[in-house]
C-alpha cells in the first residue's frame, strides 16, 4: 500500500448521521445538570382561547355594546361639525373645550347607562 | 457567520437558556459522533461517547474563551473526553488474523475488496498508540489542517508534524506486514 492510498482511504471515511432520538438524549441529560430551573413558558394558547371566547360572549350577550360604538360614531360626527361652523378665537376655543368636556362626560355617563 | 452564531448560543446558554444549547447540539453532534467513531469504530458506543462529551461541553462552557474558535475548543474537549474512554476500553488489536476472519468464510483473496481493505486501515489507526493515533485521526478528520490539527491537541506545529509523519510511518508498516500476511495466506490456501 503506498502512501497516496493511505491518505485516500484516510481522508474518504462515511459520514455517519445522529440516531434521531440523540438531541433528546443529550438535552435530557443536560437538563439534569443544569442549575437553572426550567422556564416556565407562557400559556399562549389558553390565553388566545379564553380571550376568543369571552369575545364571542360579550358580542353575543351583551349587544348594548355595539349601541354605545354607535352613539360613539354620532358624538364624533357632532363634535366634528360643531369645529367646521366655528369661528377661531379665544372665547369660542374656551367654548369648544368646555363642549368637548360636557360632550365625553356625556358619553361616559351614557356608557356607563348602557353597560350597567 | 455560523461561529458568531455558537457564541451567541453560548452567551444565551451562560445567561440560563438552554433551549441554545440544544441549537449547538443539533450542529455538532455530527462532528463529535464522526470524531467519536474513528476512534471507537463501533456507532453505538460513538454516540454514547458523543453525548458524555456534550455533557462536558455543557459542564465547562463557562470556562470557554473566545481566544480560540468555538469549534477547536469543543473538540479539544471532546478529545480529552475520547481519549481517556479509549484509554479505559481500547478497541480490540488489529492484526492479520482479522484478514483471515473475513465474513463468509470464504478465502480471503476473494473478500478482499476495497471496502474491507479501507476499513481495516482505519481500525489499524485506531489502534495505533495514543500520541500518533490522536494526531493522525485529528488531522485527517479536520481535512489535514495542520495548525487546528496542533491547536485542538494542544500540541505546537512541529510536534504535531513529527507525531503525524511517525504515526503514518507506523501505519503503512503495518499494512504492509498485514499485505504481506495476505499473501502468505493466499500460498496456503492456493
Amino acid at each position: 500500500m503506498n502512501s497516496d492510498d493511505l491518505e485516500q482511504t484516510l481522508l474518504s471515511e462515511k459520514q455517519i448521521e445522529a440516531s434521531s432520538t440523540f438531541t433528546r438524549n443529550v438535552m435530557l441529560r443536560v437538563r439534569d445538570e443544569s442549575p437553572y430551573p426550567r422556564a416556565i413558558p407562557f400559556p399562549w394558547i389558553p390565553f388566545a382561547a379564553t380571550a376568543l371566547i369571552l369575545m364571542l360572549v360579550t358580542v353575543l350577550h351583551f349587544p348594548a355594546a355595539s349601541y354605545a360604538g354607535a352613539m360613539n360614531a354620532a358624538a364624533c360626527a357632532i363634535g366634528q361639525w360643531i369645529v367646521a361652523h366655528s369661528a377661531i378665537g379665544p372665547g369660542n376655543a374656551l367654548l369648544s373645550g368646555l363642549a368637548a368636556l360636557l360632550g365625553t362626560l356625556f358619553l361616559v355617563k351614557v356608557s356607563i347607562s348602557v353597560s350597567g | 457567520m455560523a461561529e458568531e452564531q455558537d457564541l451567541e448560543n453560548v452567551r444565551r446558554v451562560l445567561g440560563g437558556d438552554l433551549a441554545a444549547f440544544e441549537d449547538i447540539v443539533r450542529r455538532w453532534q455530527g462532528p463529535l459522533i464522526n470524531l467519536a467513531f474513528r476512534f471507537c469504530r463501533d456507532r453505538p458506543r460513538a454516540e454514547e461517547m458523543a453525548q458524555d462529551a456534550f455533557v462536558q461541553i455543557y459542564r465547562n462552557l463557562e470556562k470557554f474563551r473566545a481566544d480560540s474558535a468555538f469549534s477547536t475548543w469543543i473538540f479539544a474537549v471532546s478529545l480529552n473526553l475520547y481519549r481517556s474512554v479509549m484509554r479505559r476500553k481500547p478497541p480490540p488489536a488489529e492484526s492479520i488474523d482479522c484478514v483471515a476472519e473475513l465474513p463468509g468464510g470464504q478465502m480471503p483473496h476473494l473478500q478482499l475488496e476495497q471496502n474491507e481493505r479501507d476499513e481495516m486501515v482505519r481500525r489499524s489507526v485506531a489502534s495505533l498508540p495514543a500520541r500518533y493515533r490522536d494526531v493522525v485521526i485529528v488531522f485527517y478528520f479536520r481535512e489535514k489542517d495542520l495548525r487546528e490539527t496542533a491547536a485542538i491537541l494542544g500540541l505546537s506545529e512541529g510536534t504535531a508534524k513529527a507525531r503525524l509523519h511517525r504515526g503514518r510511518e507506523l501505519l503503512k508498516r503495518k499494512m504492509d506486514a498485514g499485505s504481506s500476511g495476505v499473501a502468505a495466506v493466499r500460498e496456503v490456501y492456493l
